[in-house]
C-alpha cells in the first residue's frame, strides 16, 4: 500500500532515520563485555525501501569511570581503552510495516596501563532486530507514529573469561543471550521530527566459575530531535538514559552493582546520490557526576555507509 | 561495490593477533589488609592483601590470604580457590588464579587477572581435611 507524502514529510522521515541512529549509538560501551543493544540503528529502512546492506565503523575510547555512587575518576595516567568495531548489516522488509535486520559485529580492542598492554579482536555478539510500525509518523495526525522493536543478540563473541590477556582486550562479547523490546513514538512538524522511546533489555543468567550471575533488566528511555534539510541531509540530537538495578550472584543481591548512564549523541546523515547514504554520529557518556554510575565515561565516533534498494 | 576493498582492508586489521606484555613480579604485600572478613560459617577469618598495588590496579595482581581460626591462630592445610566476579557487568575474569600455601596460614594467589576498573567480588572457597568447607567473599575496588 503506497501512501502519498508531502515533501516535508519525506524530509522529516529522513530525519527520523538519522535521529534513531543517534539513539542507537548509545549501545556502544567501552568494553565489549558490557555492550547493550540500542533502540534501533542504521539498519532501519526508510519509507519505500525494500532492503539495505551497510557497513558501520565505530571507534570509542574511555576517559574515566563512575563508581557506584556516581563519582567520576579519570583514567590513570598511561591507561588507554580504545574499542574499534565494525558491523556488517542488512535489513529486509518482510511486510509493508514489518522489517527485520541482522548485524554482525567485529571488534578490535586496544588496552594498556602503565604496566602492560594488550590487544584482541574477533567476532562480537550477532544481533537480530525486528521493527513493526503500527502507525507512521505522519499517518494519523495529530497522533504520533508508533513502532515496536524486538531484538535478540546471541553470545557469538568471546566472553571476558575466555580472553587470553589480563586486560580483557580479547573479550568481544557478553557471554550471554540478550533480548529486548521497545516502543518508539515519533511526530513530525515540517522538517522537524521529535521522538521518544522506551526499551527494556533482559540478559540470561550465566555461570562464572561456580557462581551464577544474573543482571537485572535494563531500562532505556530516550528523547530525540532532528531536522531535515531539502538537500536530503539531516541532523539529529538524542539523549538517552539507562537504568539497571543491582545484579545477583547465586540469588544474593550485590550491593553497589546497580548501573545508570546518560548518553548524548548527535548524528548527521548525508545522501550519496540515490545509491547510498552516509551517517556520522558522535556519542558520549559525559563526565557529569551522579546521573551516571557504575559505567565508563566514553567518547565515540561512528561512520556508516548504507546501500538501500527501493 | 566500493565497499568491498574497505571491508577486506578492515577485516585484515581484525585478524591482528592478540598480544600481551605482562608485568613483573608482584613484590611485597603491605602490612595493612585490603579486606578482613569472616567466612560464611564464621569458623575462620581471612585477611586479603594485594600487590604490587593495594587496592589492585587493572591487569595482573597477586593476593596474599592470611587465614586464622576463631582464636587468631594461623590455619594451614587448606585448599583455596578464588573466583573473581564483576557482578555489575555480569562477568568474571580471564584465566584461573593459582593458590599456593606458603605457611603460617598464608596463601599466595597468583595469576589473578582483573581486566576492568570497578568493584569485584572475590569468592573464596576454603576446603580442608574431614570434609571441611567454608566460603568468604571479599568486595574490592580495582583502580
Amino acid at each position: 500500500m503506497r501512501r502519498r507524502r508531502s515533501r516535508s514529510g519525506e524530509l522529516a522521515l529522513g530525519a527520523a532515520f538519522a535521529a534513531l541512529v543517534a539513539l542507537a549509538s548509545g549501545r556502544a560501551h567501552a568494553q565489549a563485555c558490557c555492550v547493550a543493544p540500542g533502540v534501533a540503528g542504521v539498519t532501519r529502512l526508510a519509507p519505500g525501501e525494500a532492503a539495505l546492506v551497510g557497513l558501520d565503523a565505530r571507534a570509542e575510547t574511555a576517559v574515566g569511570r563512575f563508581d557506584a555512587a556516581g563519582r567520576f575518576a579519570r583514567s590513570a595516567p598511561g591507561t588507554r581503552d580504545l574499542s574499534l568495531e565494525q558491523d556488517v548489516f542488512g535489513a529486509v522488509r518482510l511486510l509493508p510495516r514489518v522489517e527485520a535486520s541482522v548485524a554482525v559485529p567485529f571488534l578490535w580492542n586496544l588496552r594498556s596501563t602503565e604496566a602492560m598492554s594488550a590487544s584482541g579482536a574477533g567476532l562480537g555478539d550477532v544481533r537480530a532486530t525486528s521493527r513493526v510500525t503500527l502507525v507512521h509518523a505522519d499517518e494519523v495526525r495529530p497522533w504520533p507514529g508508533v513502532a515496536l522493536t524486538l531484538g535478540l543478540s546471541a553470545p557469538t563473541g568471546r566472553p571476558p573469561e575466555s580472553a587470553s590477556d589480563a586486560l580483557g582486550a580479547g573479550a568481544t562479547g557478553t557471554g550471554t543471550t540478550q533480548g529486548w523490546a521497545g516502543v518508539t513514538l515519533e511526530q513530525t512538524t515540517g522538517p522537524w521530527l521529535f521522538g521518544g522511546s522506551a526499551l527494556i533489555t533482559g540478559r540470561a543468567p550465566r555461570a562464572v566459575g561456580d557462581a551464577r550471575v544474573a543482571l537485572a533488566p535494563r531500562f532505556t528511555s530516550g528523547l530525540l530531535a532532528a531536522h531535515a534539510f531539502r538537500s536530503g541531509a539531516a541532523l539529529a540530537l538524542g539523549v538517552s538514559w539507562d537504568v539497571e538495578d543491582r545484579a545477583t550472584i547465586d540469588g544474593v543481591v550485590i550491593a553497589g552493582s546497580a548501573r545508570r548512564a546518560l548518553r548524548i549523541t548527535t548524528g548527521l546523515q548525508l545522501r550519496l546520490g540515490d545509491q547510498a547514504r552516509f551517517v556520522a554520529s558522535l556519542a558520549s557518556v559525559p563526565t557529569i557526576p551522579v546521573v551516571t554510575a557504575g559505567e565508563a565515561a566514553t567518547f565515540g565516533l561512528s561512520l556508516s555507509v548504507v546501500h538501500p534498494w527501493i | 561495490m566500493r565497499l568491498v576493498p574497505t571491508v577486506a582492508l578492515l577485516s585484515v586489521a581484525f585478524v591482528v593477533a592478540c598480544s600481551s606484555a605482562p608485568s613483573g613480579s608482584a613484590g611485597a604485600f603491605p602490612e595493612a589488609p585490603l579486606a578482613s572478613l569472616p567466612t560464611a560459617g564464621t569458623q575462620l577469618g581471612v585477611e586479603v592483601r594485594s600487590a604490587p598495588a593495594q587496592p589492585p590496579a587493572r591487569g595482573l595482581s597477586e593476593l596474599e590470604l592470611r587465614v586464622h581460626d576463631g582464636a587468631g591462630a594461623p590455619r594451614d592445610g587448606l585448599a583455596i580457590s578464588v573466583t573473581p566476579v564483576m557482578a555489575a557487568h555480569g562477568h568474571g575474569a580471564p584465566g584461573s588464579p593459582v593458590v599456593a600455601a606458603i605457611g603460617e596460614g598464608r596463601y599466595l594467589v597468583s595469576e589473578l587477572q582483573l581486566p576492568m576498573s570497578g568493584t569485584w567480588e572475590l569468592r573464596l572457597a576454603l576446603r580442608g581435611e574431614g570434609g571441611f568447607e567454608d566460603h568468604a567473599t571479599a568486595s574490592i575496588e580495582v583502580r
